[in-house]
Order: structure tokens, then C-alpha cells, then sequence
């Protein structure tokens, strides 16, 4: 019984490091230099280079910075105005029960399914007409008014529902207005709701690919994802240092995030907020 | 509450209809326009745009491309799903432990879920390019293929696809096994003392006991990865760009193509609505099916 123990986790261990292998060669190859990576591709940085990183950030056509800077507002101009209309459909949603709420969550049911291509045809072609192909603020409408909107709607309404109503009936009672009873006192009864909506969406956002290639579209404006694959696409021999500090730096923000909010995120993977 | 009322103007409902008017512009608008490209000739370089009935449907079934293509969409995700979900699963029940060691090798699994796709495809081309990537080099090392053996595992169709494979698993491994994890931990001890005072072997245990609890985790899995799947695009992108030959392009790469490049906007359309009604026939019917599976206790 002790060896089948002994084997079955120097097995694990196995696996976790063959799994691991490839997040090892990025962060380890990210402070090597060309040379160095291509002699050997697994050894650790000695001597130790910030000058990829350094790179990629100081890049000529500033894609890596610009996506960056990018990136952030959007994050967090999406997911700001989303939780402020997620929050009061979901709270509609679960405090009335007639045929328009019914009606209203099978429209956002679509929007869990749907396939981004669907919708982004014919907005393409709306955009084409109206000239704002291109435009950082008509992209920034369809993140807030997609399929991610959906997702916090079915957050917020399935948590609200387990929130007592008596709550804000006496707020109310007390004289408060709705808008004084909804932020001041049930806003801060939906912290994880909110935590899950925030995490999930800044992630999905961040790493949005689609959305911004088409709307976007090159040269004018991208996003951190946008700016890696452009910048990627366009080494005609590959440089391993450069394409893993991009990467690095891609990843990093959303990393730490991962990190810092570990516990709300496995918590809002299992909250059933992903079972829509 | 049930009474009919009229309109009122509170911060609920004037922020409620705002958001309701967004969603109705940018996702159910569109969605009902695509529908209508669907029946239409709508091509941006021969300016054609006209009713033609059901004929991008039928184009489809002579379509070469399509076939091809959902052909690869659905075998890539129905042997994604299942490897993942084994994985997941095996992963889950060798990790279902407390300690910080664990936790760290729980960790190692999840974050290639933080990663974006991008970044997945190009870390993955680094590893399995065939002179300089690390697969190559590590094989050669260990003597499998010669010293200057060579396989090209994007540039051959079974590898590259093989590869796509793979790289997919890699990516949602860790959602699998963090949503087993959290049903395994649902499982309570007393029904699999139950078994063990009933003389089950830990097989039997975790086949009649554990695992019918664990349904509810199969069906998030299972829908949320053939979902995924379905919509398979940026690694495709960053990874083959569809190569060797067409040979790894997706469903979902092929409408984007069709319709942003090719602009073919009627038939990419209809298209797009074939990958639609097969997504939600899937979320809703599989669901279904799961979810009937899954029992009390």
C-alpha cells in the first residue's frame, strides 16, 4: 500500500512537470537571450537578461505598450459599465416572476451560446456604412452590449434571488429611493457575485482575441492580444527571447490577478455561475 | 408585485432598459440579421444582394470546404471533450487532498486558463517547431528520432491536427479538473464509508458511489468544453493558420474567413447560423440529458 502511494505521486509529479513544461520554457526563456535559449532551451537564466522584456516594451511601433494601455481602459470601462446593467437586470430578473422576466432570460440565454462570428457579421457591416470600423469606443459598446453582458446577468440574478427581500423593504420603508437601497444597501450584500462577474469578465476581456482582430482591425489600436499576435506575425526568423517576453507581459496582469484572487476565482467557477 | 403596472421611472428600471436596448443592438439585432444574410447573396466584391431562399443551405452540402471542416470541428471536439474530461477527472482524484503541495500542483494545472489562446498557440508553436522546438530536442535527446531527425508536427495534416489536439487539452485541463475537484469535495465520506464497510474495493467504491455523485460536474464539463470546441478559432489562427492544406481549419474559422476575407457575407452568414443552431441544440439538449443523470442523495 506505502509503495502504490510512493508510485502513484512520483507519478503525479510527472505529469504535473510534463504539464508544467511549457509555462517553465516561457518564464525561464523570457530573461535568456537568443543564444543562450537556443543552446539550451531548458536552462536557467544565467546570465540573467531583462533586455527582452526591455524590448518588447520599447518596440518602435509600440504595439506591446499601446496594447497594454489599451487593454486596461477596456477592461475596465467594460466591466464597469456591465456590472452596472448586469446588476439591475439581474435584480429585476429575480425579483419579478411574470412572462417579461421569462421572456427576458431566454433573450440572454442566447447570448451564453452564441457564436461571436453571428453577431459580428452583420456589425461589421453596420460599422462599415457608419464609418466606425476602427473606433476604440464603438468596439468598446459591443464588449459591454455582448454575450459577456448575458454572462453577468445570470450571475447576478441567480444570487439575488437567495438575498432576502426584507432587506429592501425596510431601506425602502426607512425612505430610502431605489437607487440609495441598491448601491448603499443590497450592492454590498452581491460581493461575490460581483468578485465572480469582475474576475471572469477582466479575464475574458483581456484576452479577447476575435472582437478586437475585426473590429479593430490593424494599425489603428490594439489590444495586448492584438498587439502579440501582430508584433508575432511579423518576425521572419524567430526570435525566442522577444516572443516569450511578449507573452510574458500579455500574461503577467491577468496572472496576477489569478493570483491574488485565487479563492473567488475557483469559488466562482463552482458557484454554478458558468452552469447558464 | 403581479399587478399590471405602468412604466416607473426608478434607477432599476431606466438602468434595466438601457442595458436591455444595448443587448437588444449588439447581440439579438445582429443575430436576427444574420439570419436574414442567411437567405441572401450578400457579397461585398460582386456587390450582389438579393433573396436567393434557402440556397446557401444547400450550397453547403456541395461545399468541400464545409464538410471538411465540421468534419475536423467535430472530431477535434468530441476527442477533446472526452480526453479532457479524463483528464480532468483522473487529475482531480489524485489532487483531491489538502497541503500546499497539492495546492500547488493545482495551481500549475489552472494556469493555462488565465492565458489567452494567443498565447497559448504561440508558446505551443515554439515547442513543436520541428528544427529549434523543444519537443524536437527533447526526443533527440532521448534518442527517439536521430540527432538531426526532424518531425514537422505542424506541417504534416494527422500531426497538425494531433497537435491541435493536444494543445486544446493543455489549455482546459485545469477548468475540467477545478470543477471536479469542487464535486468530489460535494461526496460525502459517510456513503464512501458505507461502500468500504460493505465490503467495496475502491474501484467499486468510486464507480457506484463517487462517480454518479459527480454529475453535475461532467455536465458543466462536458457542455462548457463542446461549446468551446465549437468555437475553436484563435489557436487554429496562431498555431497552422489552417495548414497543412486546409487540414486543420475549423467551422468557426472558416465563416470568420468566409465572411471578413472572402466576403462572402450571405453564405458565411448561413454558416454562422448552422454553428449557432448546433451550439444550442447542444447547450440546451446535452444539458438536458446531464442534468437528468444526475442524482439526489
Amino acid at each position: 500500500m506505502n509503495t502504490n502511494r510512493i508510485i502513484s505521486q512520483l507519478v503525479l509529479i510527472l505529469v504535473t512537470v510534463v504539464f508544467g513544461l511549457p509555462l517553465y520554457m516561457a518564464v525561464v526563456n523570457t530573461f535568456k537571450t537568443q543564444e543562450q535559449i537556443l543552446a539550451d532551451p531548458l536552462g536557467f537564466p544565467a546570465p540573467f537578461t531583462l533586455e527582452n522584456l526591455a524590448n518588447a516594451l520599447g518596440r518602435p511601433d509600440h504595439l506591446i505598450a499601446r496594447g497594454l494601455l489599451t487593454s486596461t481602459i477596456l477592461v475596465v470601462a467594460s466591466v464597469f459599465f456591465i456590472v452596472i446593467f448586469s446588476s439591475a437586470i439581474g435584480y429585476y430578473i429575480a425579483r419579478h416572476n411574470t412572462r417579461f422576466t421569462k421572456g427576458l432570460q431566454l433573450l440572454f440565454l442566447a447570448g451564453l451560446m452564441i457564436p461571436s462570428q453571428i453577431y459580428l457579421i452583420p456589425i461589421v457591416q453596420i460599422f462599415r456604412k457608419f464609418h466606425l470600423i476602427g473606433s476604440f469606443s464603438s468596439m468598446l459598446v459591443v464588449f459591454i452590449g455582448g454575450g459577456l453582458l448575458s454572462f453577468a446577468v445570470f450571475v447576478y440574478s441567480g444570487f439575488i434571488k437567495n438575498v432576502p427581500v426584507e432587506v429592501e423593504e425596510a431601506a425602502l420603508i426607512d425612505g430610502a429611493n431605489k437607487f440609495q437601497m441598491f448601491w448603499i444597501i443590497l450592492f454590498p450584500l452581491l460581493r461575490p457575485a460581483t468578485a465572480a462577474v469582475v474576475i471572469f469578465l477582466s479575464l475574458w476581456i483581456w484576452n479577447e482575441f476575435l472582437l478586437p482582430l475585426i473590429l479593430l482591425g490593424p494599425g489603428k489600436g490594439v489590444t495586448i492580444t492584438l498587439g502579440v499576435y501582430m508584433s508575432l506575425g511579423q518576425l521572419y526568423t524567430i526570435n525566442y527571447g522577444q516572443m516569450f517576453a511578449m507573452m510574458m507581459i500579455a500574461s503577467l496582469p491577468m496572472l496576477a490577478f489569478f493570483f491574488a484572487f485565487q479563492k473567488e476565482f475557483i469559488a466562482g467557477l463552482n458557484s454554478g455561475a458558468l452552469k447558464g | 408585485m403581479k399587478s399590471k403596472r405602468r412604466f416607473q421611472f426608478d434607477y432599476i428600471s431606466v438602468t434595466m432598459t438601457i442595458g436591455i436596448l444595448l443587448y437588444l443592438a449588439v447581440l439579438i439585432l445582429p443575430l436576427l440579421l444574420s439570419f436574414f444574410y442567411s437567405f441572401t447573396n450578400f457579397n461585398l466584391l460582386n456587390a450582389t444582394n438579393s433573396f436567393i431562399g434557402a440556397r446557401n443551405y444547400v450550397s453547403m452540402l456541395n461545399d468541400d470546404t464545409f464538410v471538411s471542416t465540421l468534419r475536423f470541428t467535430i472530431g477535434t471536439t468530441v476527442i477533446v471533450t472526452l480526453l479532457t474530461n479524463i483528464f480532468g477527472l483522473v487529475i482531480a482524484l489524485a489532487l483531491n487532498q489538502t497541503g500546499s503541495f497539492y495546492s500547488v500542483l493545482r495551481t500549475v494545472f489552472f494556469i493555462p486558463q488565465v492565458l489567452s489562446s494567443v498565447v497559448i498557440g504561440f508558446i505551443w508553436s515554439g515547442m513543436l517547431n520541428s528544427e529549434r522546438g523543444l519537443v524536437n530536442t527533447l526526443l533527440r535527446q532521448v534518442g527517439l528520432i536521430g540527432t538531426d531527425g526532424n518531425i514537422s508536427w505542424l506541417g504534416t495534416p494527422n500531426l497538425a491536427t494531433l497537435s491541435v489536439i493536444v494543445v486544446c487539452i493543455w489549455q482546459m485541463a485545469g477548468f475540467c479538473t477545478v470543477v471536479y475537484l469542487a464535486a468530489l469535495q460535494g461526496v460525502p465520506q459517510d456513503l464512501k464509508d458505507a461502500a468500504n464497510v460493505d465490503g467495496a474495493n475502491s474501484w467499486q467504491t468510486f464507480y457506484n458511489v463517487t462517480f454518479p455523485l459527480l454529475a453535475p460536474g461532467v455536465t458543466v464539463n462536458v457542455v462548457i468544453l463542446l461549446i468551446m470546441m465549437f468555437k475553436l478559432y484563435d489557436i487554429i489562427l496562431v498555431m497552422t493558420a489552417t495548414g497543412p492544406a486546409g487540414s486543420t481549419e475549423s467551422l468557426a474559422f472558416y465563416v470568420t474567413r468566409m465572411a471578413f476575407t472572402v466576403n462572402k457575407v450571405g453564405y458565411a452568414s448561413a454558416m454562422a447560423v448552422v454553428l449557432f443552431i448546433i451550439i444550442a441544440m447542444i447547450s440546451a439538449g446535452l444539458g438536458k440529458f446531464l442534468r437528468s443523470r444526475e442524482v439526489e442523495y
